[in-house]
């Protein structure tokens, strides 16, 4: 269920590696099925990578469970995705259980361009700088290099000041909020757009039940395309994404070729997803009856 | 190019033509011998579309498409195949050529007879965004009409 971010650089590094790339299968509801992630670790399992939370489905992964088991019958270094965690709920790095954690500045109100890895101390001091260049150095003798402590080791050239300034910005902004509201903020938003798009005849919601996930509902519309309800939607002032999310492999699990997916934030309110009904309707409309077969071919 | 999109402009891009081609697209399927076969994709959405092309001399006789994709895409492709079937390769060129501007707004290519039905999707060039839906079908049949000159 990973974005392509989680997906292509383990998918890339395994061939360049000789390694094994394996993909844990999802439940029909769209979880991880943790039966099937069990059957594909044993000791030689190097690393295991997870979303925390899925931007295609919403779905929020348990991870206290999936590090039980890879600790179970592993040793590998696990790694979470947090881009669609740690702007919607409250994230405890220390109590997680994993490895590295990463997420983005863009997708918590910072600026692109910036985003943060979290690693445990002993693993990050064991390993090399991956870029070489000012500041990460110690002393730069004549024959060899010696490293800067952390994390200048990791954060060669100049840095990206400005990006960092706007980071702080919407994590002070974010605090001042609230994490815990924030995250009940989204679930009240969820659990009425669960219940106003289920009535609309002909949509299909994707992934697990509303509480069991983020402040994202993917569903699609009987055989109106959702690009087509996306510029529909567009008119009429509403945003949604509609395609194929950075989640191929997923998309392909589910058998569509795209979905429309509504997202909520701190920002909206119950009047947004009045207008997004609106719109699902009027979509309905202007497209009337399309059989299948001209949908689909 | 100015955003937001309004009601209307969405209006003026579902035209009832569009949304019949959708529902009911023309040339839909396969030829038993086509002279070119292309299968061409639209990675950012998933779009893709198979173009089948039969010659008889100079002129294309037959053609059919298949795939799958947002109306847009599908109505362009119904479209084409209808205007395009008994033209020669020098008049689709220029078909083909018209119908790029059009897509990029070019207003006198809205008037133009020769692009017929087409001219329906006029409204799509305010939505750059869906730009690449209309012109799935035409790179797919740029593409036939290349594998032909090289044969």
């Amino acid at each position: 269920m990973d974005h392509h971010a989680n997906f292509v650089p383990w998918q890339v590094l395994a061939m360049r590696r000789g390694a094994s790339f394996r993909l844990c299968e999802l439940t029909p509801d769209g979880r991880i099925d943790l039966d099937y992630l069990s059957s594909l670790l044993n000791e030689r399992t190097r690393i295991v990578a997870f979303s925390h939370v899925s931007n295609a489905l919403g779905t929020i992964n348990p991870v206290h469970e999936i590090v039980r088991l890879v600790r179970e019958k592993s040793d590998a270094i696990i790694v979470c995705d947090g881009a669609q965690s740690a702007p919607h709920f409250p994230v405890a790095f220390d109590t997680m259980g994993v490895d590295f954690y990463a997420f983005s500045g863009h997708k918590m109100l910072g600026p692109m361009g910036i985003g943060g890895l979290i690693g445990k101390r002993e693993m990050l001091e064991n390993m090399p700088p991956y870029q070489t260049g000012g500041d990460m150095i110690e002393f730069v003798h004549d024959d060899r290099t010696t490293w800067n402590v952390l994390p200048h080791k990791f954060e060669a050239g100049t840095p990206n000041a400005a990006n960092a300034v706007g980071l702080a910005a919407a994590v002070d902004y974010l605090e001042a909020i609230g994490m815990d509201k924030v995250r009940s903020h989204e679930r009240q938003l969820m659990s009425v757009a669960q219940q106003r798009l289920s009535a609309i005849e002909g949509l299909r919601i994707y992934g697990p039940p509303a509480d069991e996930r983020s402040g994202v509902v993917s569903f699609t519309l009987a055989d109106v395309h959702p690009h087509d309800l996306a510029t529909i939607l567009d008119g009429d002032g509403v945003c949604i994404r509609a395609g194929h999310h950075c989640a191929q492999p997923l998309m392909r699990r589910l058998d569509v070729p795209a979905t429309a997916r509504a997202s909520f934030y701190v920002y909206n309110d119950e009047s947004d997803i009045d207008a997004l009904v609106d719109g699902i309707l009027k979509a309905k409309e202007i497209f009337g009856d399309v059989p299948a077969q001209a949908a689909r071919g | 190019m100015t955003h937001p999109k309004t009601s209307a402009e969405v209006g003026a891009l579902y035209q009832e033509m569009i949304l019949d081609h959708y529902r009911r697209p023309r040339n839909k399927g396969v030829l038993e011998n086509p002279d070119a076969s292309v299968e061409m994709k639209n990675p950012l959405c998933g779009d893709e579309i198979t173009l089948q092309v039969a010659f008889a001399g100079d002129s294309v006789c037959d053609l059919r498409f298949s795939g799958r994709g947002c109306s847009i895409s599908q109505a362009s492709a119904s479209m084409m195949t209808q205007l395009i079937k008994g033209k020669s390769t020098e008049e689709i060129d220029a078909i083909r050529k018209q119908f790029r501007e059009l897509m990029l707004g070019d207003a006198s290519a809205v008037d133009d007879p020769q692009l017929g039905s087409l001219r329906a999707l006029s409204g799509v060039a305010r939505f750059p965004a869906r730009v690449k839906c209309a012109l799935l079908a035409w790179n797919a049949l740029e593409s036939a009409l290349a594998e032909r000159s090289v044969d």
